[in-house]
């Protein structure tokens, strides 16, 4: 599973972290840097909650065979 | 105060309200601004408050929030909003707006605010252990006025006597029906500022201020209005918006007994039932200005055209959440607006939450139960920011434990 976050919709809210602090990364500024990571399996929910916390839908989770 | 309804407004687009002086906004407001919403078309038009549409859909609010070259921040697009001093960032469009919150955004970082956390935790103890063995007291003023602020005013390295004269004239800015009251008290708070401002650029130190006023923009310094702008927005900020929050949650955890013993027997779950009650407790609103004339949702918005948004009761809008008015501390994701939505997401949000967090653990780690020591709804107040009018608390002090943690290693913790 690979994260990609959309930079210019992050709005720094945290909440990714907050819930799923094992997946998501936080730059300097508060604002997720974790976009391009891969998330190992035994992870995978924690990284569906931290997305489905997004107030602003900017992260979204694809499988590795479908990863540009 | 009214004004005409604009030609280009279709007459079943004009709903009554005025966000100052409405007498929905006198009791539980929440309830009552949301069942408006909830009876009014998506996007409505007010002649309240000099006349703006109001968004009431939290759908069109969030995408709205997100465009801001439609609807922008700059009061050259909303003159209605002009302020002097201005308010910055957040009058600001990106990418002056991205810029000038570079300069504080590491500070209101969740890192950068969990290093106050030791603070924040040592505060709220001293300000509830003096009225814990009364049993009873004034929570807006005796402790929500006090315990953000203070840690505002040490933030900012501001005299702590001045705390009253700021609020007051904040609270003045925000609530006043009048604008020009409003506007007078925001010149006489800039006043203020000015001169706090002169002294850190004479002696710089390592509080807030000093930070705000010494960034950089596409390479070059403030100017004196940013700086001023800047300033005035942490004031404006930091006054008064966390003092409202938690007197709305402890008023309504003083009011519901049950779900307060769910947190004393469940310390863990105060991080969600903080949430659960901000998205029904909405505190503070925002607006913006048309850019360009245009359509948009089934409507013709002229150029400068002003939008008010409500976060207050987003919250409370059935299709961002299912059964709104239900308070669930076990809801998976407690959906709201109340920090704003976007780039202008406000940025004492971590710092609002944690402060919020800290003080809650604390008062269940000492009163085991306690309730509002009064009949009915309370009153509350409209305005940029609602808040109750007083919230009058009680508790057995008999059932108290004033400083649990005296005589444990409390560096444990931190």
């Amino acid at each position: 599973m690979k994260i990609i976050v959309d930079r210019q919709v992050c709005a720094g809210h945290a909440l990714c972290a907050a819930k799923a602090p094992d997946v998501y990364q936080l730059d300097e500024e508060g604002y997720c840097c974790s976009n391009g990571a891969t998330v190992p399996p035994h992870l995978h929910e924690q990284a569906r909650l931290g997305a489905r916390h997004c107030p602003e839908a900017a992260i979204l989770l694809v499988d590795d065979e479908d990863a540009p | 105060m009214s004004s005409p309804v604009p030609v280009h407004v279709p007459p079943d687009r004009v709903v009554e309200f005025d966000r100052f002086t409405s007498p929905v906004l006198q009791r539980c407001p929440h309830r009552g601004v949301a069942d408006l919403f909830k009876n009014s078309p998506d996007i409505f038009y007010t002649t309240g408050d000099r006349g703006h549409w109001v968004v009431a859909s939290a759908t069109l609010a969030r995408d709205m929030l997100r465009q801001t070259d439609k609807f922008s921040s700059d009061p050259v697009h909303n003159p209605a909003n002009a302020r002097k001093p201005p308010t910055l960032p957040n009058q600001a469009d990106p990418p002056l707006h991205t810029e000038l919150r570079r300069i504080i955004n590491p500070f209101f970082s969740p890192a950068g605010v969990q290093k106050l956390e030791h603070s924040v935790r040592q505060l709220a103890g001293e300000l509830i252990d003096e009225v814990i063995g009364r049993g009873h007291c004034e929570f807006l003023r005796e402790l929500a006025q006090r315990f953000p602020v203070q840690l505002f005013m040490r933030m900012t390295n501001a005299p702590m006597e001045d705390r009253e004269m700021l609020v007051a004239k904040v609270d003045r800015f925000t609530r006043a029906p009048d604008i020009q009251q409003r506007l007078a008290a925001l010149g006489e708070l800039g006043d203020y500022l000015k001169g706090m401002i002169a002294e850190r650029e004479r002696t710089p130190g390592d509080d807030l201020v000093s930070l705000a006023i010494h960034g950089t923009v596409h390479g070059r310094g403030l100017t004196d209005d940013e700086k001023l702008g800047m300033v005035n927005l942490l004031f404006l900020g930091g006054l008064d918006t966390v003092a409202a929050m938690l007197s709305f949650i402890m008023a309504y955890l003083g009011q519901h007994p049950a779900q307060y013993q769910r947190l004393v027997s469940d310390p863990e779950l105060i991080g969600n039932a903080i949430e659960e009650l901000m998205r029904v407790h909405g505190v503070a609103g925002m607006e913006r200005g048309v850019t360009a004339d245009m359509d948009y949702a089934g409507l013709s918005f002229k150029a400068k055209d002003r939008l008010v948004f409500l976060p207050h009761v987003y919250g409370l809008d059935e299709a961002l959440v299912d059964d709104p008015f239900r308070v669930d501390f076990d809801r998976p994701i407690s959906s709201h607006l109340v920090f704003g939505s976007g780039p202008h997401r406000c940025v004492g949000s971590h710092l609002a939450r944690l402060e919020m967090k800290v003080f809650i653990e604390e008062w269940v780690r000492r009163i085991p139960a306690f309730s509002v020591a009064a009949e009915g709804d309370l009153p509350t107040r409209g305005g940029l920011v609602w808040s109750p009018v007083a919230v009058p608390l009680e508790w057995p002090v008999a059932d108290t434990v004033a400083d649990p943690l005296a005589g444990q290693d409390q560096g444990a913790a931190a």
